[in-house]
């Protein structure tokens, strides 16, 4: 037997099987509703509600502790830096960063060198400059 | 303890429910101009058929197959044409920030007895990766639990960037419509985004739906729908149905800035839009397709976010999905004819016609169309034994719904799984909820009373 007679049997009982479940579904729920309620109302009305928010935090917004990273917009990127001439004329106040006199210098010494005598500077170092032959 | 304000607030709505007004002598005045249109097209036709070279089982034969050319025809431009749309937005959109735009959002969540899932959805917008918003929620007179739950959760919760501010509106149960409009009232943002209460936000809803308000026309942003109970076969089938049938479409609309329906599980809204255009109306069953409609009408734009995801509960069984679509159907019927007279008039507002149109065609036109093709192969198969016509336009249909649901899934990320389920997708679901549509268009037709149909909640 060809398959498209037999797949055209099945489509043809499929549709009819669908159309009889839809009009049965359907007459099945007009018999659920049965009664139906409906709003009727007329002309203005006035409704007397209960509002519930929460307590007024005194004009303070409540912020949680999430640090919140927020997108900036970058208008003109292409707009050239100004150089910095005057720090106190731009911003009116210097970061300690910026300020010059205020960096504390180390007095510890940067670099160590490993010896024979053990971790030593490169000023105690006794063979520092020297060039060694072998 | 933690510290909670209490205070009456009062809620004042004008209610323009306008089916009430003398409903059964419009219903028989309908009635009678349908009967007598049908009655002068049929007399037109007997009177020029013998005046023709047809007869009449040959006018009926050339009928159906110029209709079923129409129908393929239109079946084609739509899907082409909301893929070539839906594509140039998604691109238009992947590109383009506004990262310097951040207003104040107040999210409104109105409940009704959604006790179950209240905590959820709250916990999903606490994850929201936006720092100006806060949460009202709007407990419409609900009966289960719901009131007991938000009171718990009103205070200052610990969201992703700062602390959020939680309140509670309880009310008389007056609909969902009036419950957005209390919140709205209550809220003091520019912006607010009104989402329901079942509904799960994605982290960057928000910080993604805000960049459209940039533009100052748009009044309003969509939000992309994706079903959150899967695994179940309806489920899964309305899983591809957002994103194939609804979010796609939405996506096309949105490149032209007219969206037609803002969904429920969430809208961005622009304040000054929705207070121009006067707020949630409660005379429709599909609150959300009305006040898009205002929007249009008002003269705003109206956006689609992709990104901005909303995942919300679809009904579980077919009773409950019947239930859902006639109400979407009647509601959607009822925006259409609260606007009637832009239908008939698109040099008032073109965007506006062409949408409602839109919405008339994918209503009741579509359904029609489809119920009579497949009515018609039936008839072919039983009465002449032509069976396999079925198969061929079962095939034909078959492979466009492959071809489209691939490319869905691919541009939203979604489950490929949900691919598979395009086989049987317009044969067997879309029959059905067309099957819905139709029913649901002849009882709105005929004025019957319906009620809003409340889901059950699995939790």
């Amino acid at each position: 037997m060809e398959l498209i007679p037999i797949l055209s049997t099945i489509i043809l009982v499929a549709t009819i099987s669908t159309f009889v479940l839809a009009i049965g579904a359907y007459i099945l729920y007009k018999i659920q509703e049965g009664k139906a309620d409906r709003i009727v109302r007329k002309g203005m009305e006035t409704e007397q509600a209960e509002v519930m928010e929460p307590a007024d935090l005194g004009g303070r917004k409540l912020v949680l502790e999430t640090p919140v990273t927020k997108k900036t917009v970058v208008h003109n990127r292409y707009r050239p830096v100004q150089p910095v001439t005057d720090l106190y004329q731009r911003t009116g106040r210097v970061s300690s960063r910026e300020k010059p006199g205020l960096r504390k210098k180390s007095t510890e010494p940067k670099f160590m060198k490993f010896t024979s005598q053990g971790y030593v500077t490169t000023d105690e170092d006794q063979n520092s400059g020297t060039i060694r032959w072998r | 303890m933690k510290k909670v304000k209490k205070s009456a607030f009062e809620i004042t709505y004008k209610n323009n429910n306008h089916l009430q007004k003398s409903r059964k002598r419009r219903i028989l005045r309908r009635i009678l101009i349908s009967g007598l249109f049908s009655a002068i097209l049929i007399g037109i036709i007997l009177y020029t058929l013998p005046k023709t070279v047809l007869s009449f089982s040959s006018l009926l034969e050339y009928s159906i197959i110029v209709a079923l050319v129409i129908f393929l025809l239109i079946l084609l431009i739509r899907y082409f044409g909301i893929l070539i749309l839906a594509y140039l937005n998604l691109n238009k959109y992947t590109f383009e920030m506004h990262d310097d735009f951040h207003p104040f959002v107040s999210i409104i969540i109105p409940v009704y007895n959604e006790g179950k899932i209240l905590n959820n959805t709250i916990e999903s917008l606490l994850k929201l990766n936006y720092s100006e918003y806060e949460i009202i929620i709007v407990n419409d007179g609900s009966t289960d639990d719901t009131r007991e739950v938000a009171e718990k959760l009103v205070g200052y919760r610990e969201g992703i960037e700062n602390a959020i501010k939680i309140s509670l509106i309880n009310k008389p149960n007056s609909g969902k419509a009036n419950a957005l409009n209390a919140g709205i009232k209550m809220s003091g943002a520019e912006f607010v985004l009104c989402m329901d209460g079942d509904s799960q936000l994605s982290p960057e809803s928000i910080s993604m739906g805000i960049r459209h308000f940039a533009d100052p026309k748009i009044g309003a942003v969509a939000g992309n729908v994706k079903v959150l109970n899967r695994g179940n076969f309806f489920t899964d089938l309305q899983a591809l149905e957002y994103v194939e049938g609804l979010n796609m479409a939405r996506s096309a609309q949105s490149y032209l800035k007219l969206v037609n329906i803002i969904p429920g599980p969430l809208g961005l809204f622009r304040r000054e839009a929705i207070e121009n255009i006067g707020c949630y109306a409660n005379d429709t069953y599909a609150e959300d397709a009305d006040i898009t409609l205002r929007l249009l009408a008002g003269g705003w734009k109206i956006n689609y976010e992709p990104k901005a995801i909303s995942y919300t509960e679809a009904p579980e069984t077919l009773l409950q999905l019947l239930k859902q679509r006639y109400r979407w159907t009647r509601g959607i019927l009822q925006s259409i004819r609260k606007h009637k007279k832009l239908l008939i008039n698109p040099t008032a507002n073109f965007g506006n016609t062409f949408i409602l149109w839109t919405m008339f065609f994918e209503a009741l036109i579509w359904p029609t169309m489809n119920i009579a093709a497949n009515v018609f192969f039936i008839f072919a198969a039983l009465a002449f034994g032509f069976t396999s016509l079925i198969f061929f336009w079962w095939a034909g249909l078959a492979l466009l719904d492959l071809v489209t649901a691939i490319y869905c899934v691919a541009a939203e990320k979604e489950e490929f799984r949900l691919v598979a389920y395009a086989v049987i997708y317009r044969m067997v679901f879309i029959l059905i909820i067309d099957i819905c549509k139709a029913m649901s268009t002849v009882e709105e037709f005929l004025g019957i009373k319906m009620s809003w149909g409340k889901l059950e909640r699995a939790g």
